[in-house]
């Protein structure tokens, strides 16, 4: 369980970008951040992290301060998808996906045969297999996000050997930073449709932060409003996602239906005038 | 193919290469002589011009090349890699200059003590390095986290061109003989006839290499950007202050011999990761020793082109290195 409780966090100690967000992501949980641009859903993920610690507040992992962990042992744990990734170098898709295993490594070790194959499963399980010598930078968007996430996988992949014994060994933790906003809607779909199967198939938690309200309805199970670096609401889908909180969230009136397939769909229909809305 | 595999198969050919340029290159000259009577023992050293041609005059000028040509094109390499620029160079952020102005104030105002038998103008040189990477590391020093490098590159334009208009004007005082001096150390030249300056900058440099032998795989990540690096395992401030204290030691070591010999730190790089690929666990040691080589080399043609008269061998660089440079902006449109 990857827990932050009241959080507060800073960049230049006047101005808090979170403000007191409390949030829990069980070991199987998917959860999504909805919120506006700069609504702190990066910080807040990069909180959960541990790449930034709270200045009041904790982020605990299974009940240890993330601060107590050392930067490979939470990385063997919890591992970050940006929302895009560039490179200085050009490196090939394999290379960058096996950059995952840095924190199974010691400082002059290299990666053994163990490694290839977990990370050649990682992105078989990603569709990526057959792109691993092609160079990234000439990968489509979609095919990059595939093979930051299959680096991603093979980063929280804990069956090797050097893993130290107090370790636990449930599935790791995926925090994806608005994965799906570069992307156009076949390869939002394809990315959406492999998160879902990382999750049910591998049991990997996840964590997703988007300004998707529809994305986020058919993938996660439990979602958390943020605006201005303060939860609005919090829980299932039925009670969070309604229309009094789209406005608030938003600032936007929208329909709210249930689809036949199910999912929770935001319809919107227009923005509220300033003062009209919360 | 493993990694395992591919290293040792780059070190050995690369090796092979520095290795011939180091024992070939004391032997040709505007002198024949014969590498028999070099190693021949039973001559007394004394009367043994050949031996004398090749270990006094031509041996440690030779090493004093490989030695800076590693330096320079490794330092290059994690350069690159700490800016995430492929185009930085060990002299971007203004080590070079320092190193510059030290020399010249040395050589202007006739300092000529020695220190711990290091000699004034290579000291004052390392000394000005010095200076320079301290200024810029202040400047450079981001509030929350590692190194901003946009802040470092900015800073170290900078600083490059306040020290070219402090060396304009310290040149202005100085006469004639000074100016042609310090206008021949600005060129780049190897014209060394001992093993002093060498054996005084190799234990900077060997600090310089251990550090870069950590570095390879962090860099890696770092090319990845600092956050996504974070969040891999790598502590991202502690690898960019790594990077840029011993890149500028293996660059200040390097000038403080050879002076500020252009296009090494940038040609040899992209050469290497044309021929292995970015991975800087082979990128790293590969630029050493074909940097090595490649000085060694150019400094054969600046002794050799125009026989008897030798040239400093920044030209020679210089007239290879830009052309490349040029062609890789042109390829890289």
């Amino acid at each position: 369980m990857l827990r932050a409780a009241d959080a507060w966090f800073s960049y230049d100690e006047r101005t808090p970008v979170v403000r007191g967000v409390s949030l829990d992501v069980p070991a199987d949980g998917f959860v999504g951040i909805l919120g506006p641009n700069g609504s702190g859903k990066t910080t807040l993920l990069r909180l959960l992290a541990g790449t930034r610690q709270p200045q009041r507040g904790s982020v605990t992992l299974d009940g240890t301060l993330l601060t107590l962990l050392s930067r490979a042992v939470l990385a063997r744990r919890m591992a970050v998808v940006p929302q895009e990734t560039h490179l200085a170098f050009d490196y090939t898709a394999l290379e960058v996906a096996m950059m995952g295993r840095y924190p199974h490594l010691g400082p002059f070790e290299i990666e053994g045969p163990g490694d290839v194959s977990i990370v050649e499963e990682m992105l078989d399980a990603t569709g990526t297999l057959n792109l691993k010598n092609r160079l990234f930078a000439t990968l489509s968007g979609g095919e990059k996000q595939r093979v930051v996430i299959a680096a991603a996988l093979a980063q929280v992949d804990r069956r090797d050997v050097r893993l130290k014994a107090e370790e636990s060994t449930v599935p790791g933790i995926l925090l994806l930073d608005e994965p799906t906003a570069s992307l156009d809607l076949g390869y939002q779909l394809e990315v959406a449709a492999l998160l879902r199967r990382l999750h049910d198939e591998r049991g990997v938690a996840i964590v997703v932060s988007t300004h998707d309200l529809n994305l986020a309805a058919s993938l996660c199970s439990t979602l958390v409003l943020m605006r201005e670096g303060v939860v609005l609401a919090s829980g299932g889908i039925e009670d969070v996602l309604t229309r009094d909180n789209v406005r608030r969230l938003y600032g936007v009136d929208a329909d709210v239906m249930n689809h036949p397939s199910g999912h929770r769909i935001i319809v919107p229909v227009r923005r509220l005038s300033t003062g009209e809305g919360a | 193919m493993t990694l395992g595999t591919r290293f040792l198969r780059t070190v050995t050919a690369f090796g092979a290469l520095a290795l011939a340029a180091i024992v070939l290159a004391p032997l040709v000259g505007s002198t024949s002589i014969s590498l028999r009577r070099v190693f021949d023992f039973s001559i007394p050293f004394g009367d043994n011009a050949d031996a004398q041609i090749f270990f006094v005059a031509r041996l440690p000028r030779t090493l004093a090349g490989a030695w800076v040509g590693a330096c320079l094109a490794a330092a290059g390499v994690v350069f690159q890699g700490l800016l995430r620029n492929p185009l930085a160079t060990p002299f971007t952020l203004g080590v070079s200059a320092g190193a510059a102005l030290g020399a010249m104030l040395a050589i202007t105002f006739d300092w000529a003590l020695t220190a711990f038998g290091i000699s004034a103008v290579p000291a004052a040189s390392f000394a000005g390095s010095v200076a320079a990477v301290a200024i810029v590391y202040a400047l450079a020093q981001a509030r929350h986290r590692g190194l901003s490098t946009n802040v470092l590159l900015l800073a170290g334009v900078t600083l490059n061109a306040f020290l070219s208009a402090m060396i304009l004007f310290v040149q202005y005082f100085a006469d004639f003989a000074d100016t042609y001096r310090t206008l021949r150390w600005l060129m780049g030249d190897l014209d060394v006839s001992s093993y002093e300056p060498l054996l005084a900058s190799l234990p900077l440099g060997v600090l310089a290499f251990g550090a870069f032998a950590w570095l390879a795989r962090p860099l890696n990540l770092l090319s990845l950007g600092p956050d996504s690096a974070e969040s891999r395992g790598l502590n991202v401030a502690v690898a960019q202050r790594a990077a840029f204290f011993s890149a500028s030691l293996a660059t200040g070591a390097a000038v403080s011999v050879g002076g500020p010999i252009g296009f090494v730190g940038i040609v040899i790089p992209h050469l290497v990761r044309l021929l292995v690929g970015p991975d800087h666990r082979l990128v790293l040691p590969a630029a050493a020793l074909f940097g090595g080589a490649f000085l060694v080399g150019c400094d054969l043609l600046a002794r050799t082109l125009l026989a008897p008269v030798e040239l400093p061998v920044g030209i020679i660089t210089a007239l290879i290195g830009g052309p490349f440079f040029l062609w890789l902006l042109i390829r890289n449109r």
